[in-house]
């Protein structure tokens, strides 16, 4: 494998998975890894998306189930992976129904964002396109941080109002 | 038989004696004489008519005694007159014996004549007319109609009311079989014949141990071995391929089972060879990037690996299910076929034909040896084993009775004198084989 360079849009590459009929990917550089997810433990009160917390290289991660975010059926008796995303020592882990797979920058193509997924909206940060496929690549921190909130932020916002 | 019975106590009753004076006539006279003298006693001492009267009791007394002690006396003469009571029936017995010596040996003439027109092929009964009135009548006329499967040897039907001679006169007596002559046979013609019965007993039997054979290798036409027919037989083969899959389709079950864990050791290859891309494209170093290539190499390959074995496991098995159901259709059909054969004409059906052979033989069989158990009591000696000659056996229900009868016992009129003659077994007549072996020069010793 030759080194990856960055492309304009300043990625080395894309993981592409799929959710529903929809390609989703996530940056290279805010991976920080990949795992199974069989080993999911439940939350006390957990409800929505919050699927539960998954131990990586030493720590406990918040997971977030996509297909519950985007509304889209789970799929049943399948190995579901779990994409851990940093973003510095913040982590969180995005359940994803199968084996993600690896793009390089040099087989994607930024493309227009007007041309992805209507009913992704807003939550579309930027759309590459590997091939024929769309790859919708959404602004994974703002949902997180939409379900669960900060706790700086929680305990900030009384004071702001 | 209705011979009459000589009363041989009669002439014991004959009054034969020497003595002129019983021996016991004289305690009867000291008797009588006592008791004159008593009652003469009592007569002069009882006077009157008590007198009379107590000599009469004492008189009367004594004349029972007398008769007591009479009664009680031994014959003395009896065992005197024995042995000329012996001499006369020993007489008797000598002219009755013979009486039938010279009966037998006219007889045996007529046989040997009869013997000898046989052979120059006339019929006995219109060239010989003493023939046609004696006990040998029947016989040549069995011999003349010649039944088919009637036995070797054959006697004469006589009957009590039967024996008389050819003028009509009743046979003095039986002749005396082992008084004078134990055994009337010649031991030459008895070791022949018992020779002769041995070969026969053989070969019946050997002939019984053939169609034992012949129905048993019949029998095994429609049985298989350890006594299966050949639908068993289909579905034992079809019942163990069946198991012997079945086994195999659980090895493939397992071996499914194991090819599940392989792909899970794929997926986690691949999720390491993910890992190692992303770290690499992050870090952009040389190095990691070559593990990342190598591991993806290495979940790649074992992706294929267990792809191959799921597929080949997949079409095992699928093929594995195919074979069970043709083989269990397969079996349905052979046995419809075996069923089918066994009902056309052209396979061979177990038939009960050898059964009754078998029965014939052993039918034949125990009449030879009936007729050696006879030989030996001829010669004094039974042959052990030898089955009671007067039992009836099952061979008189299965073939029909000829008008001749079988030899089962040292019967008187079966024991002509045989001499060595040769023995014509070209001839098949069966009836004349006893006539056969007589040997014309021969004659009976008183």
């Amino acid at each position: 494998m030759r080194s990856e360079t960055l492309t304009d849009h300043g990625t080395r590459g894309a993981l592409v998975f799929l959710v529903g009929d929809v390609h989703l990917g996530a940056r290279v550089e805010e991976v920080a890894g990949l795992i199974e997810a069989d080993r999911l433990a439940p939350l006390p009160r957990q409800h929505g998306a919050l699927a539960g917390v998954v131990a990586f290289r030493g720590a406990m991660v918040p997971v977030l189930d996509l297909c519950v975010v985007l509304d889209y059926e789970p799929a049943a008796h399948v190995t579901r992976y779990a994409i851990v995303l940093a973003r510095g020592a913040e982590r969180f882990a995005l359940l994803v129904p199968a084996l993600p797979r690896l793009v390089p920058a040099r087989e994607l193509k930024e493309g227009d964002v007007s041309t992805g997924d209507p009913e992704l909206g807003s939550l579309v940060e930027t759309i590459y396109k590997a091939g024929d496929v769309n790859v919708h690549c959404l602004d994974y921190w703002s949902m997180f941080e939409a379900i669960m909130t900060p706790a700086g932020q929680r305990a900030a916002a009384p004071k702001s109002f | 038989m209705t011979q009459p019975q000589r009363d041989r106590r009669a002439p014991e009753r004959s009054p034969v004696g020497s003595s002129p004076l019983p021996a016991f006539a004289l305690p009867l006279f000291a008797i009588a004489l006592g008791t004159a003298l008593a009652a003469g006693v009592v007569g002069h001492f009882l006077a009157g008519n008590a007198g009379l009267a107590g000599a009469a009791v004492v008189a009367l007394f004594g004349a029972v005694i007398a008769a007591v002690v009479g009664a009680r006396t031994p014959e003395p003469a009896r065992a005197e007159r024995e042995p000329d009571t012996h001499r006369t029936e020993l007489e008797h017995e000598r002219h009755a014996s013979a009486a039938a010596v010279r009966e037998v040996e006219k007889m045996r003439r007529q046989i040997e004549s009869a013997v000898s027109v046989i052979r120059s092929g006339k019929d006995p009964l219109t060239e010989i007319a003493e023939l046609r009135v004696g006990p040998l009548r029947e016989l040549l006329e069995a011999a003349k109609e010649g039944a088919p499967g009637a036995p070797v040897v054959s006697r004469l039907p006589l009957g009590e009311e039967e024996l008389i001679g050819a003028d009509g006169e009743a046979l003095p007596e039986p002749w005396p079989v082992g008084v004078d002559d134990p055994s009337p046979l010649d031991p030459r013609v008895r070791a022949e014949a018992r020779r002769g019965l041995d070969e026969l007993i053989d070969g019946l039997a050997g002939v019984g141990a053939a169609i034992r054979r012949h129905a048993a290798a019949q029998s095994g036409v429609g049985h298989t071995g350890a006594g299966r027919t050949p639908a068993q037989l289909v579905d034992a083969v079809v019942q163990t391929a069946a198991d012997g899959i079945e086994d195999l389709a659980a090895g493939l079950m397992r071996a499914n089972e194991l090819a599940g864990v392989a792909e899970r050791v794929t997926n986690k290859a691949t999720l390491l060879a993910l890992n190692a891309a992303l770290e690499a494209t992050r870090s952009g170093s040389e190095a990691f990037a070559s593990i990342a290539e190598e591991t993806r190499r290495l979940a790649e390959f074992a992706r294929e690996a267990t792809d191959t074995i799921s597929r080949l496991s997949s079409e095992i098995e699928y093929k594995v299910g195919e074979t069970i159901t043709a083989i269990h259709a397969t079996s349905e059909d052979a046995k419809s076929a075996v069923l089918s054969l066994a009902g056309s004409p052209g396979v061979p059906v177990p038939s009960p034909a050898p059964a009754v052979s078998i029965a014939q033989v052993e039918a034949l069989l125990e009449r030879a040896r009936n007729i050696r158990a006879t030989l030996g009591s001829l010669g004094g000696a039974a042959p052990s084993g030898a089955a009671p000659a007067e039992e009836p056996h099952e061979s008189s229900e299965t073939h029909p009775k000829p008008e001749v009868e079988v030899v089962e016992a040292a019967e008187p009129e079966a024991a002509f004198e045989h001499g060595p003659g040769p023995v014509d077994k070209g001839e098949a007549n069966p009836h004349v084989m006893l006539l056969e072996g007589l040997s014309p020069g021969s004659k009976l010793e008183d």
